[in-house]
């Protein structure tokens, strides 16, 4: 490639000029010298102009497959730094998960005297119902300071999935009975269509966790009561499990940029929540899509390849 | 306590957890709940004080300088000091807990506890510490046996809280 010298447009009416010669690559001495009279002699010929433009179209072909040859040199380039970028990168991450992990752990220890003087103070101010609002509102702020700690440790804490048969059903019923006080106080009506006999090869304890903080940040959006519809389909590429619900439904901003780490839209929210679940369904070799729905609300579905997941039960 | 000279304490309690705080609290709770209780930073100085005094429960945390929890409550056994032990843990992994089990521990507790979950289990812990006295009646051993049941049920179920 390097060897092509640029190639200057030949005057066809007015004849080769010698101080803008013909060249190409390695003939461009011996063509230029040689040529010369001969050229003058067939420059009146119409097959010198059929030569000359197809020459010229050739050279602009040449020139634009060069062009995208270069493209593609500068592509390969950019992609071959990213992939050596990519390892410094995990590198920075695991040291970011190591300190998380460190910081969880200390906050752990320091909310260990925080709740048993407030627990105890708790149980002595039985009778003061005014002091008893206050610390109701302390207790709150403990409890959304232990959940980032414990946010925070679930995404740092990176393991590989434990592959278990179990009934999907079972577990989804298990997570629903979990938060059934939530469910009632604030009038969330649930409906599950999920098949009772579908086994599904996963990690539980993750996948149970994924389905929790879906169905806790369906919860979030429903402040006023509403309905929450969880459904499984059993597809060709896989296993899809549906958690929709009646709320307000994602903005065009939300639907970008909910997986993200630490994007939250709630005033005391991690922003982890979503980023866990997403990190779960891709340790299973799945997905996890947010959408809306058509009659109002939001769905997110968690997608298990069908290889993997719904393999021969254990 | 204050009275804790005239009552009879409800048992000896030997706390051993390196964050300072944390200890002082455990203390503070159960000393007011009627125990007696000695607090210590770490392994190293706790099983010289196991092998010379009589303690009812040892609550140790899982991750303390020299001698980490697990090979703590492994010593105690080796050495078949007569003491319930507990773990209290600031990252609870399953890994972890099955370890503490199988190396004969009566519990977990996943921090930060609450005063409650504190007092309900150091008194289970005490009162097996004392159905394994020997030479017990068939009626005490039957106890036994179904408090292990309800033991074994409610480990399985908090086992599961702390993976989700």
């Amino acid at each position: 490639m390097n060897d092509i010298i640029p190639i200057y447009r030949l005057p066809i009416s007015e004849g080769p000029d010698p101080e803008s010669p013909v060249v190409v690559a390695n003939h461009a001495d011996e063509g230029t010298a040689a040529d010369n009279g001969e050229l003058s002699d067939l420059v009146q010929g119409s097959s010198l102009e059929a030569v000359l433009t197809a020459w010229n179209d050739a050279t602009v072909r040449l020139q634009q497959t060069h062009e995208v040859l270069q493209a593609e040199v500068r592509r390969l380039t950019d992609e071959l730094e990213e992939k050596n970028r990519e390892p410094a990168q995990q590198n920075r991450l695991a040291d970011l998960g190591r300190m998380a992990s460190h910081v969880a752990y200390e906050v752990r220890n320091s909310l260990v005297p925080v709740n048993l003087y407030m627990s105890l103070l708790n149980r002595r101010l039985s009778e003061d119902s005014d002091s008893r609002e206050i610390l109701a509102k302390v207790e709150t702020g403990f409890n959304a300071l232990n959940t980032t700690v414990n946010d925070l440790l679930s995404f740092t804490s990176h393991r590989e999935p434990q592959w278990h048969s179990f009934l999907i059903r079972r577990l989804v019923d298990e997570v629903c009975e979990s938060i059934g006080p939530q469910l009632d106080a604030q009038s969330i009506r649930v409906m599950t269509d999920v098949a009772p006999t579908t086994q599904v090869s996963a990690d539980r304890e993750m996948l149970r966790r994924a389905v929790l903080n879906l169905m806790l940040n369906a919860i979030d959006v429903m402040p006023d009561g509403g309905e929450l519809v969880i459904t499984s389909f059993e597809s060709p590429s896989g296993f899809d499990l549906e958690i929709a619900d009646s709320g307000p439904g994602l903005q065009r901003e939300q639907l970008l940029r909910i997986f993200d780490p630490f994007y939250t839209t709630k005033p005391a929210g991690t922003g982890l929540g979503l980023a866990i679940v997403h990190r779960i369904a891709e340790a299973h070799g799945g997905r996890v899509i947010a959408s809306n729905c058509p009659e109002g609300g939001a769905a997110f579905t968690i997608q298990l390849p069908r290889g993997r997941a719904l393999g021969v039960a254990a | 306590m204050k009275n804790s000279d005239k009552i009879k304490p409800l048992g000896r309690i030997l706390v051993v957890d390196d964050h300072a705080a944390a200890r002082e609290s455990i203390a503070y709770v159960l000393s007011h709940a009627g125990y007696d209780v000695l607090c210590l930073a770490s392994a190293v100085e706790a099983l010289p004080r196991l092998q010379e005094e009589s303690f009812d429960v040892v609550i140790t945390d899982l991750q303390i300088p020299g001698m980490d929890g697990l090979e703590f409550i492994q010593q105690i056994q080796l050495g078949r000091l007569r003491v319930e032990m507990l773990m209290v843990t600031a990252h609870a992994t399953i890994a972890s807990a099955i370890a503490a089990m199988r190396y004969g521990a009566f519990d977990y507790l996943e921090k930060p506890f609450d005063v409650n979950q504190l007092e309900a289990l150091v008194a289970r812990a005490v009162e097996r510490g004392k159905l394994r006295e020997p030479e017990q009646p068939r009626a005490t051993k039957l106890k036994q046996h179904s408090e292990h049941i309800e033991i074994t049920k409610d480990l399985g179920q908090r086992t599961l809280q702390i993976l989700a």
